[in-house]
């Protein structure tokens, strides 16, 4: 018995397989808008997330109010001449009211650069309670040849921020905005040469307590 | 034409001669032989890279390489064996023996069985370059990534990425094609009576595989992609100064990762499976449960990628799912290795090469899966995480549950391949040797890792010299062993003792009905199932 293959039957798979294939290659693509959208749904930290207003954030802290600790930590990454570092390593606020933090960025490189902080808040369930009036992570952040600057960040911890919570770690990692750049600071060697690059001065006359402003409170 | 007058002249057209043979070939069987001989390059590729890693690991300190250079070694090795070695020598020998063991004249779609074997050296090419472009003066650095790819730092490696990222584009368009193939194969072209619960388990192995393989390989495709497009382009798929999470591609990555283990794997079960039968002189002990254990292994292996990247950072609830859907797979694989000993149970057995292999792979699979409950554990994980216990771990789930499948796959068909019998006594050499030798490797990796010894460093602290002095000579054992396995085939393809059609004994299945080495063109007379 001689039976040739059903031609038609196996043309009909190919087809139906071939559409898998494009739909899973699409559904790989489909994930990068999925999944910042689950980040948000999730409360994970993206870029703009935990933004209010001021009004919305500050809450009457006659009632319930309690202090917790915040503390803070900067990464720069490969590629940037940049030094970024907190103001103060942790301070002690009171819950519903609104705290200003500096943070102070030079830039070591010879030239303007642009960069972008990306912030990283732990316990992971304190995201929701952690609001964000003002923060220079909002925008990509520009610095002159050799300029410094203070950055600055203000924010409320939320009243109903879980019994459980008493600490929480704000960190920023900051990178290069400009794959171009990145690439040519990414050279160690290139670094080494951007001059003062690990000792300059101007940290090491950082007092430990920076005083908190208060005024707008 | 019609189609039915294209596949006639197919049939009957004479056996093309020279190197029209087999660049032009449409025939399953040269296609395989091209596949597998093409994986033993790569094999011995691979192999070659991963004992420099250990030669430069025999001593702490840095000798004979430098970290960038140690990482692009790394990287190479995996890529080479993953996508070089073990998928092209499995789908070597689902091109050979699938058609042979379902009654089919040939695969379903010919000329793409050849374009999607041609589609290996090319990437193989592109592979070798990512390795030799940056020693070329303005070459970039080198990809010191390992064969994950994680962004940051693949998007800060310099041109070799590129060449790495169309290497993958190759290898991912050329499975994707040959799984097509052997599905439509498979579901279309089974002789009458041949149903899918009849059918042998290696062509069930190797279905659930294809179909791992066209959901996985279009999504490694699409985020080699999207790193292509962040590193030349200006996107930020991945890019987080730009807006993009690097953790992001380490979950697409994943996504493709873990099923890619399984696709290692599924096929080497089959032969396993097929081999413990044929040699206890017993049908398959729980055939049916031995297929839905496939099925579910593929399953579950697709919903549980994340348990790579405990330590990004998710909250508890997903850990905790990825850590109980981990731990469920043990189930399905441990029905299939309790299958295939209550195969052997009462039967009577013979110890032959293949054998020998497959009883190996049964102790040692098992014992990968054991130390792969303990790094699905959370809180182990968190310890065992990066280091060379991880390696060990894996390294004793892909040798035996991959590799040393395919090796007593090649011994256990290598007869009705060539019409020889291999040396017996040689093959019992080198399976003994490989076996000393491979647990003398990975063994002490186990206790290197528990003690505190990263993966993926050049040099290491003076308190793990002892272990890598056993290791570095035991890969020597291991990798030189296989020169014996070199000679066997050779030796094997130029002559020796005649095998009859059905070479062993307790052999069941279709394809040992047909002479040994089958006509070129086999089953012109398509055969029926009872």
């Amino acid at each position: 018995m001689k039976r040739e293959p059903n031609v038609k039957n196996n043309n009909r798979t190919v087809i139906v397989l071939t559409g898998i294939v494009i739909v899973m290659f699409g559904f790989g693509f489909a994930m990068a808008p999925l999944y910042t959208l689950f980040c948000n749904l999730a409360g994970i930290q993206t870029l703009g997330g935990n933004l209010t207003t001021e009004k919305a954030a500050v809450e009457d802290t006659s009632k319930q109010s309690r202090y917790v600790i915040v503390k803070f930590d900067s990464t720069i990454t490969r590629g940037l001449p940049w030094k970024f570092t907190p103001s103060i390593k942790e301070i002690k606020v009171k819950t519903g009211e609104p705290n200003n933090v500096i943070f102070l960025a030079k830039n070591f490189a010879d030239e303007s650069i642009i960069a972008q902080a990306i912030p990283n808040l732990l316990p992971w369930d304190a995201n929701t309670y952690f609001n964000k009036v003002e923060c220079f992570c909002f925008q990509k952040q520009l610095l002159e040849a050799q300029e410094s600057k203070e950055m600055l960040i203000r924010f409320v911890v939320s009243t109903s921020l879980p019994d459980k919570i008493n600490s929480l770690t704000l960190s920023y990692t900051v990178m290069n905005a400009d794959t171009d750049s990145m690439k040519k600071y990414s050279n160690e060697r290139q670094i080494k040469k951007t001059k003062n690059y690990l000792t300059d001065i101007y940290f090491k006359e950082i007092p430990l307590f920076y005083s908190l402003d208060k005024e707008t409170s | 034409m019609t189609n039915e007058a294209v596949l006639h002249s197919h049939i009957e057209h004479a056996k093309p001669t020279g190197w029209r043979r087999w660049v032009c070939s449409t025939n399953h069987k040269d296609i395989g032989t091209m596949y597998m001989i093409f994986a033993l390059i790569m094999l011995f590729l691979g192999g070659a890279s991963a004992l420099v890693i250990r030669a430069e690991l025999f001593m702490p300190g840095i000798q004979l390489t430098s970290p960038d250079l140690y990482n692009s070694l790394v990287t190479n090795h995996a890529l080479i064996m993953v996508f070089g070695a073990v998928m092209p020598a499995a789908a070597g020998m689902a091109n050979w023996m699938i058609p042979l063991m379902i009654g089919a004249q040939d695969m379903a779609l010919p000329r793409m069985n050849n374009l999607s074997f041609w589609f290996l050296p090319a990437a193989a090419i592109m592979l070798v370059l990512a390795f030799i472009v940056p020693f070329i003066p303005g070459g970039g650095t080198m990809v010191n990534t390992g064969w994950t790819l994680y962004p940051p730092l693949s998007l800060q490696v310099g041109m070799s990425m590129d060449f790495l990222i169309f290497t993958v584009h190759l290898l991912g368009i050329s499975s994707i094609l040959a799984s097509i193939n052997i599905i439509v194969t498979i579901l279309g072209n089974r002789a009458p009576g041949m149903t899918l619960m009849k059918m042998p388990i290696f062509v069930w192995s190797w279905l659930v595989t294809a179909f791992l393989l066209i959901l996985i390989m279009p999504i490694l495709a699409g985020a080699v992609t999207m790193l292509l497009f962040d590193r030349n382009f200006g996107t930020s798929f991945f890019n987080a100064a730009g807006g993009g999470d690097p953790v992001l591609f380490q979950h697409l990555f994943w996504f493709f990762g873990h099923p890619e283990v399984y696709v290692l794997l599924l096929p080497s079960m089959g032969i396993v499976g097929s081999i413990i039968a044929t040699f206890s002189r017993k049908p398959l002990f729980g055939y049916r449960s031995t297929v839905f254990s496939m099925m579910s292994i593929g399953l579950i292996g697709m919903l549980v990628w994340a348990h790579h990247q405990y330590t990004i950072g998710m909250s508890l609830g997903a850990v905790t799912y990825f850590m109980i859907g981990t731990i469920l797979i043990s189930i399905p694989v441990g029905l299939m290795i309790f299958n295939f000993i209550a195969t052997m149970w009462r039967g009577s057995m013979t110890f032959e090469t293949p054998m020998l292999f497959a009883i190996g792979i049964i102790l040692m699979f098992s014992f990968g899966g054991f130390t792969g409950v303990m790094v699905a554990v959370i809180p182990g994980d968190i310890q065992y995480h990066d280091s060379m216990f991880v390696v060990a771990h894996f390294h004793y789930a892909l040798i035996p549950g991959a590799l040393f499948g395919l090796l007593a796959g090649v011994f256990y068909w290598i007869p009705k391949w060539t019409g020889y019998m291999y040396d017996e006594k040689l093959g019992k050499l080198f399976f003994w040797t490989s076996i000393i030798g491979f647990n003398l490797t990975f063994f002490p990796q186990h206790f290197l890792g528990l003690a505190g010894m990263p993966r993926r460093i050049v040099d290491y602290n003076l308190i793990f010299t002892e272990f890598n002095v056993i290791s570095s000579i035991g890969s020597f054992i291991y990798g030189l062993s296989h020169l014996i396995f070199l000679y066997i085939i050779i030796k094997t393809i130029r002559g020796g003792k005649k095998a009859d059609g059905k070479v062993w004994e307790g052999a069941k299945g279709l394809e040992w009905e047909l002479s040994s080495p089958p006509e070129f063109h086999s089953w012109s007379k398509t055969p029926e199932i009872k």
